[in-house]
């Protein structure tokens, strides 16, 4: 559970009430409310004053001053990164053309192949189809002459086509 | 109103803005004078929030260098200085990662005074209290005990409570800057100040100066809100 969400104890929410009071972020009616309390309640008080001396504390810290030379290297280092930032860009630039190049005569190869392919087969699907019913073809006059398939269904029963099938027909 | 519906236009307001506006038109001029501006507030904040002064200098300058590398896109949605530390926030936390993973894959750190480990809560109040008696400490063992105590938060109440204490931002900003909604920030900056005052009140108690302190503030007349005067 993060600590916004969290349910707050009593203690924590007057933590929180005193501390956004101290930070003057609460408005005009609950800051006087603050003040109202802080007036009659010794321990409210007493924890605001803990609370005040702690954060007056931090102005120990003290600010930290940039060197003299601290401005100059910053915006030279600046000044040199942002140009290799520059060549680098360039030089990407360069690669993503070649390899533009590269993918553009690719996807003309992969083209060609598949309009080969697709050609070809086309093409050649007739030829096959020939070939497939040449047995047919080579016989089509007697089988003209027949008049359908239970026809040739019963001569098939009589075992008349034996001979064919066994020689591959 | 009409007006009340119109995005604000913070070119008009902020006069860093329009420096970073001049920035993304090419001007170098004035990206220097935005360094110039800002580089010790950045440098206070990642000083403290790092905790190494020399870590603090290359991620101020990595601050700059995002700047400058964004300027071509840049476009003024916030108050510069809320853009600012967000980069800020991003490159800390980025940087607090890949320290971490550094650890993880076991690579040998640098040990010295201002990079060691964080001591405990209870070990800070403990340190605190054990050199309360015999005398007051002085400024500087001062400024090592709260350094300390800062570095014992947690990284968001740590950046929460430097933003607030050494920019004065709202919590509005501060939420903005930490992409936190503000009641989150409400929460980090109130557990901060208790997480603080717990590790300190040793201190508090039994260093004079602190003492005299509670006493002449223990009052509803001296405790008026603080966070508006402290930019």
């Amino acid at each position: 559970m993060t600590e916004e969400n969290r349910t707050l104890t009593p203690e924590e929410a007057m933590d929180e009430e005193i501390v956004s009071y101290l930070d003057g972020e609460l408005d005009r009616e609950a800051a006087i409310a603050i003040e109202r309390r802080l007036a009659e309640d010794p321990a409210y008080r007493a924890r605001l004053a803990h609370l005040q001396q702690a954060w007056d504390l931090l102005d120990n810290l003290g600010r930290t001053e940039a060197d003299e030379n601290f401005t100059h290297s910053t915006v030279a280092m600046v000044t040199v990164k942002a140009g290799e930032d520059s060549a680098i860009g360039q030089t990407a630039a360069q690669r993503r053309r070649q390899l533009a190049y590269a993918g553009l005569g690719g996807l003309a190869l992969a083209a060609g192949a598949i309009a080969y392919v697709v050609v070809d087969r086309s093409l050649n699907s007739e030829n096959r189809a020939l070939v497939r019913d040449l047995p047919v073809i080579k016989r089509i006059d007697e089988y003209s002459n027949i008049e359908g398939v239970d026809f040739l269904k019963q001569l098939q029963k009589e075992g008349l086509f034996a001979a064919e099938v066994s020689d591959g027909g | 109103m009409a007006l009340a519906t119109e995005p604000l236009r913070y070119e008009l307001h902020d006069p860093d803005v329009r420096l970073m506006l001049q920035v993304r038109e090419g001007n170098a001029a004035a990206f220097e004078e935005l360094v110039l501006r800002y580089q010790n507030r950045l440098l206070t904040i990642l000083e403290h929030l790092v905790g190494s002064r020399e870590q603090a200098e290359d991620l101020t300058q990595e601050v700059f260098l995002r700047v400058f590398r964004a300027r071509e896109r840049y476009e003024p949605g916030a108050k510069f200085s809320t853009w600012l530390f967000t980069i800020a926030n991003n490159v800390a936390s980025n940087a607090r990662r890949s320290h971490a993973r550094r650890k993880e894959v076991g690579v040998p750190e640098r040990h010295n005074g201002s990079d060691s480990a964080p001591m405990q809560l209870d070990q800070l109040a403990k340190a605190a209290s054990a050199l309360m008696p015999a005398r007051a400490l002085d400024k500087a063992e001062q400024a090592e005990m709260v350094r300390e105590a800062v570095k014992s938060l947690n990284e968001r109440q740590r950046m929460a409570l430097l933003l607030s204490k050494f920019e004065g931002m709202s919590y509005q900003d501060i939420a903005e800057t930490m992409g936190l909604s503000v009641q989150a920030i409400k929460s980090l900056l109130s557990r901060a100040r208790v997480n603080l005052k717990e590790i300190l009140t040793p201190y508090i108690e039994q260093g004079s100066p602190i003492e005299q302190g509670i006493k002449s503030e223990d009052s509803p007349h001296n405790s008026a809100p603080t966070g508006a005067a402290e930019e």
